[in-house]
């Protein structure tokens, strides 16, 4: 599975995370939260060898991740950067895209491509949008279609970067809940996220990043209990059950008071 | 299944686009051939390209004069689109050409200086144009990455090599004025004055340039999604990169080697095409392909019709319709309308 060992990476020689080390469990969601500026895309990437590690080194199954062939490597690690084109492609031939790694872009598509493009569609909720071009989609549809292109990659690691942003409270709950599905069908999912109520409900695991440094792995549980969320983005966490669901929400620390709690997610 | 599958292709909307591109190619060759300074009507012509008459002078203009000059306004004019399309698609700027980003001067001022001092060496214009094509879109690459990559520093930076390469080109101008009898000519971009021999040396760079634009598309649609993604799914985006900026830098030099510099070909079909063809660049480039063939014919035409029997090169009447099209392109872009 994909680890990282003492790894430093970021741009023009200066490491933006360092010091990491960390190994995914296979079939997990393991999300990772950090602050503006912790170094939570770089270390995404450099988990995907999208940027060279500075110092240490990223595994995947014990081998370097600079070992492995471009192509090889794709079929078994997909990764969604944040920031993305909106080509006007037809979403179909978007998601068809994810075919590559296994066949190059010689060859055509076969029936057994086919087949998997028409699933990753249908579990993105696709199909009635195939033909239309990714420039008229919502934001929703177009993060949809490019975790579609995704899945249709067939990796058995997904890394996401904030794959919620500019997506209402149903869209992001309807995104969280499908990486959990595929974390339980067997895939090791890590995600960057920045809505930590999202966080704590979803994740089997959360990576707690500051300042370019990984302060630790956490059950959600763990986490809260442990203080460091109201440390490390300086906000007061606050639980409150109602009506059997539990709402989490922030105040800002340094205010002294409580304010009431801002409406969060139902925490399971 | 299949055949019902072709058969919906052909009858769409894409379909029906291409099946009147290509009938409009195909009569656009065929009046470019007829009409001219002495006209010859269609059935005669069709004797003569047939072979049942072989002698007297306007089978000598057909074989000659016309055929090699249509051959050529086709396959520039299908060069230069497709050398457009890859460009506008590797460099993800809709306002990259290679009369835009100095591509063109570059070619230009490297088929100036075989003129002028290698008259001999005739053959080198080709690999020369493509020469200087090449180091002109290394330089806006350069200021292109070095500037922080946006999208008019690009054109910024092609104003600024088309300038110094013009420059060089006026020079060479002035020094050896001898040589350069038909520089005016190359300089607007013309056709007028093409022979099967400037042709033939051309033709396999420009045929060979069009196949591989073709086969390059799905490439293209990979790039289009960005570096990073593009990364991720495997792509060898490094050599890609510059095997699709050479590809349009052969395209363009040899377009500008036989037909001097014939601006805005390569900037507006590919716009236009995507009206018709939408943005995958594998439905895109038959059409620019086939668009460009056919604008340049026309525009040809056109050029040797309007003050008959004198004739204008066929890159101020381009530069006409061309001109104001890219201002519209600026603004629009400015806007920051997709």
């Amino acid at each position: 599975m994909l680890a990282a060992e003492a790894l430093a990476a970021g741009y023009f020689h200066m490491p933006q995370v360092q010091n990491i080390t960390l190994a995914l469990k296979p079939g997990t969601l393991n999300i990772l939260i950090g602050p503006n500026g912790s170094g939570k895309t770089t270390l995404l990437k450099a988990l995907a060898r999208l940027l060279p590690p500075l110092q240490g080194k990223v595994t995947l199954d014990n081998k370097p991740l600079t070992a492995y062939p471009s192509r090889l490597l794709a079929r078994r690690l997909a990764i969604l950067p944040q920031i993305r084109q909106t080509p006007g492609l037809p979403v179909y031939t978007l998601v068809a895209q994810g075919r590559y790694p296994h066949h190059g872009y010689i060859q055509r598509l076969n029936n057994h491509d086919r087949q998997i493009i028409a699933a990753a569609l249908e579990s993105c909720r696709l199909t009635a949008l195939a033909e239309r071009s990714l420039n008229t989609l919502s934001g929703g549809e177009r993060q949809r279609a490019y975790l579609a292109m995704l899945l249709a990659q067939e990796t058995e690691l997904l890394l996401l970067d904030e794959p919620t942003t500019f997506l209402d409270v149903a869209h992001q709950l309807e995104i969280l809940t499908l990486l959990q599905k595929l974390a339980q069908q067997g895939k090791t999912v890590l995600v960057v996220l920045h809505e930590i109520p999202l966080a704590l409900r979803y994740a089997d695991t959360l990576f707690l990043l500051q300042a370019g440094r990984l302060l630790g792995e956490f059950t959600p549980s763990d986490l809260i209990a442990s203080g460091l969320i109201s440390q490390v983005f300086g906000v007061n966490l606050h639980q409150v059950v109602t009506q059997g669901v539990l709402l989490t929400g922030f105040t800002i620390a340094s205010e002294g008071k409580f304010a009431p709690p801002l409406p969060g997610v139902p925490n399971c | 299944m299949k055949w019902g599958k072709l058969l919906d292709a052909l009858t769409g909307k894409r379909g029906v686009a291409y099946l009147l591109l290509i009938c409009s190619l195909v009569l656009a060759f065929a009046l470019s051939i007829s009409l001219g300074a002495v006209k010859i009507p269609l059935p005669r012509l069709w004797q003569i390209l047939s072979g049942r008459e072989s002698s007297g002078y306007l089978a000598l203009i057909i074989w000659q004069v016309r055929l090699p000059r249509t051959l050529a306004a086709m396959a520039v004019g299908m060069a230069l689109a497709a050398s457009g399309a890859t460009l506008q698609g590797v460099l993800q700027n809709p306002l990259a050409a290679p009369s835009t980003i100095g591509v063109n001067a570059g070619a230009a001022f490297a088929a100036m200086v075989v003129f002028a001092y290698f008259p001999n060496r005739i053959l080198l214009v080709v690999p020369a144009a493509f020469a200087g094509a090449l180091v002109a879109l290394l330089l806006i690459f350069f200021i292109q990455s070095s500037s922080g990559g946006g999208q008019v520093s690009l054109i910024l930076g092609g104003v600024a090599i088309s300038a110094l390469l013009g420059a060089g080109s006026d020079t060479i101008r002035l020094l050896r004025p001898e040589a350069m009898v038909g520089a005016s000519n190359f300089m607007i971009g013309g056709l007028s004055g093409i022979t099967w021999s400037s042709l033939n040396f051309a033709l396999p760079y420009l045929a060979g340039g069009i196949l591989l634009a073709l086969l390059a598309a799905p490439l293209l649609n990979v790039i289009s999604l960005g570096d990073d993604v593009a990364r991720s799914l495997g792509v060898p985006l490094r050599s890609a990169r510059w095997l699709l900026l050479a590809l349009a830098a052969i395209l363009a030099g040899s377009s500008v080697a036989i037909a001097g510099l014939l601006g805005f070909v390569g900037l507006i079909v590919p716009h236009a095409a995507r009206l018709l063809f939408g943005y995958d660049h594998r439905f895109l480039l038959p059409g620019v392909v086939i668009l460009g063939g056919t604008l340049v014919l026309l525009g040809d035409l056109a050029a040797r019709l309007i003050f008959a029997p004198y004739e204008l090169p066929v890159g101020i009447l381009l530069a006409f319709g061309g001109g104001p099209f890219f201002i519209y392109l600026l603004i629009r872009q400015q806007r920051g309308v997709e």
